[in-house]
């Protein structure tokens, strides 16, 4: 009777286990959330040492004569809130750094209709390199100052900070379409492209659809394509470059694990395309070194030929064999087990050459011996705000889904909430 | 005509320039130590304003700097945008190029910019040290001058007791001595006067009353 039961049993779990699926039960060892943790803080790093003291933005890389970047020193203040909440800088030492950020947004940093310049000069704030006024870094910053409002509750922090994200018209951005340019530039208006199918700029649709003062209209969020595609038997609503970050940046702050937007859940989607991303270079194993001892993450990043949006099918699928540190690392909260294998084999393996003050370098091409020597702010971040999320139980998602505008976004795209 | 003017000029003509020559140095040294520190701050800060900037911005490290980045900030734009991909790799070189000429005029645009800035600050704050050293020189004659005016008046109105007090960097302590030695003078002869009209019972009322309207520090 007890062989019955017990083979019932494994009857039973082998035809629930969906071998499209991550989300098997993962233990983390005790090990492994060391170095994860270790991971994090030296990821951290990064932004108190390449945040200019003085107004407050980050610089973009660990390269000297790098400007600002607006995306970095989003992460960065959502690193510092983060950073104060562990203790590895105290809750006085984060509210001055990120007040300094805010007073140079307030009064210093160039704007147009509240969106804020790709790269700007870190000691004055003022537009460089003709950078436009940026749709997707000036909503990453607004991403990361509203997660800051949910540590520094009732301060004045928290007012100020909602007051640029107030500034902000999001309409302004749609250029008199249904669809965000990337941007505008002084010079010749607003750029020829435009977020028009699934990538990063979820974020920018949730925090535009949910503004209370400069509200877009409904119909923005149905105007991008959900262009689908299959890989491996794995149906994605895939981005173009197939890169793995424009799957991870909007799920850095938003949970979507429980929403659904008509058929698709962009979590599990998510999941679906960080596990094509590592069944696509393990195709390639054989021609690519780098590809080999469980390691994989086609992302944006920089590599032997300069920074390149390096990824996987569905989509462009560019890739020569430069892995993307941060890119396995950053999809852990949807692969759990493939992810913590890839962090173990890189930092076995690959360590010596790959890890440094900051944590991982950004990207690595065996096969070409190419390592690379700088940290970008950017992947810094996505790193700091995933491993949270992962090993705090989504610390970083139960803040930002509790704020009002996140909630006018998912009542006004119509999200239907589900349990999984 | 010509005459008059002749004789006007000669009338004016200065024999010797240098009739107090410690006087006379002294302001020379003050005129010339003012202009060599405004004229010396202005170069300064003119040269770390501007030159020691551009020398800085186009030094061989910043401009190598510039370049990896003007070539960083091209691949991210392509990265962004990459259905916008030329395959002509002329026309990324040009788009660095042209990005890299644009950094470099938005450089020098800033450096002017914050040049002008530090100029008008040290414009302001020359203008408050000159106009403060102009008020402290000249008030050194100024005041001399004044309380020489003054106290000829109350001699002239036969308060034979005045002095003239300077203060310890003042000028015209020559000329402030004489006139103490003219008044104190005065004073000592017209006292002494006074005492010998007070002893003579048959002086005339007329040259008493006279004598009485002298204050003296000896009644």
């Amino acid at each position: 009777m007890k062989y019955k039961i017990v083979s019932l049993l494994l009857v039973i779990c082998l035809l629930n286990q969906n071998p499209l699926k991550a989300q098997e039960t993962f233990v983390l060892t005790e090990e492994d959330r060391t170095l994860l943790k270790k991971i994090q803080e030296d990821s951290f790093r990064f932004f108190t040492v390449h945040t200019n003291p003085e107004t407050g933005l980050t610089y973009d890389s660990s390269q000297s004569g790098s400007p600002a970047s607006m995306a970095a020193t989003g992460f960065a203040v959502a690193s510092f809130a983060i950073g104060s909440a562990h203790g590895w800088l105290s809750y006085r030492e984060a509210y001055e750094k990120i007040e300094k950020t805010i007073d140079t947004l307030e009064s210093k940093a160039a704007n147009e209709n509240g969106f804020f310049y790709h790269f700007v000069d870190a000691k004055t704030g003022k537009r460089v390199w003709s950078s436009e006024a940026s749709s997707i870094d000036t909503a990453l910053l607004m991403a990361g100052l509203l997660l800051a409002t949910s540590y520094f509750n009732g301060t004045g922090l928290e007012t100020r900070a909602l007051k640029l994200y107030e500034r902000v018209n999001w309409n302004w951005m749609l250029n008199g379409s249904f669809l965000f340019s990337h941007g505008w530039k002084p010079n010749s208006g607003f750029l020829p492209y435009y977020w028009d199918m699934y990538s990063e700029h979820l974020i920018l649709q949730a925090l535009a659809l949910g503004s209370e003062i400069h509200p877009v209209p409904e119909k923005v969020w149905r105007e991008w394509r959900r262009d689908s595609d299959t890989y491996n038997g794995r149906k994605i609503v895939y981005s173009y470059t197939g890169s793995l970050f424009t799957y991870q940046y909007t799920h850095a702050f938003i949970d979507f694990k429980h929403l659904r937007d008509q058929s698709i859940n962009y979590f599990e989607n998510s999941e679906q395309a960080s596990l094509a991303n590592l069944e696509f270079s393990a195709s390639y194993q054989n021609e690519y070194q780098s590809y080999q001892n469980n390691i994989w993450g086609l992302s944006a990043s920089l590599g032997p030929d300069g920074y390149k949006t390096y990824g996987a099918a569905p989509g462009e699928g560019l890739h020569d064999g430069t892995i993307a540190s941060y890119a396995a690392i950053s999809s852990i909260v949807f692969t759990p087990r493939q992810s913590m294998t890839a962090v173990r084999a890189l930092y076995e393996k690959y360590g010596e050459k790959l890890y440094g003050p900051f944590g991982f370098r950004d990207a690595f091409n065996v096969d070409q011996n190419w390592w690379a020597s700088e940290y970008l702010g950017i992947d810094q971040g996505i790193t700091v705000l995933m491993l949270e999320n992962f090993l705090n139980d989504g610390a970083v998602w139960k803040r930002f889904m509790k704020l009002p505008m996140i909630q006018r976004w998912a009542e006004r795209a119509r999200l239907i909430q589900e349990t999984r | 005509m010509a005459d008059i003017w002749a004789k006007m000029r000669s009338k004016n003509r200065r024999k010797h320039f240098l009739v107090d020559k410690s006087l006379q140095f002294r302001y020379l040294l003050y005129i010339v130590l003012t202009l060599s520190i405004v004229s010396g701050t202005a170069l300064v800060g003119s040269y770390y304003g501007i030159w020691a900037s551009v020398i800085k911005a186009f030094s061989q490290e910043s401009l190598y700097e510039s370049i990896i980045t003007a070539a960083q900030i091209q691949e991210y734009d392509q990265a962004r945008r990459p259905y916008s991909k030329s395959s002509l790799s002329s026309l990324r070189t040009f788009r660095e190029t042209s990005l890299l000429s644009e950094y470099q005029k938005e450089m020098i645009r800033h450096i002017m910019d914050e040049t002008n800035q530090k100029i008008l600050i040290l414009g302001i704050l020359l203008l408050i040290f000159i106009g403060w050293g102009s008020i402290f020189l000249t008030h050194k004659i100024a005041g001399p001058i004044f309380k020489l005016g003054k106290s000829c008046g109350e001699l002239a109105h036969g308060n034979l007791t005045v002095r003239i007090k300077l203060r310890k960097f003042d000028e015209g302590e020559r000329l402030t001595n004489q006139f103490n030695e003219m008044a104190a003078a005065f004073d000592t002869s017209i006292a002494k006067m006074k005492q010998i009209a007070q002893r003579t019972p048959h002086l005339p009322e007329e040259l008493k009353r006279e004598l009485s309207k002298f204050k003296t520090t000896i009644k």
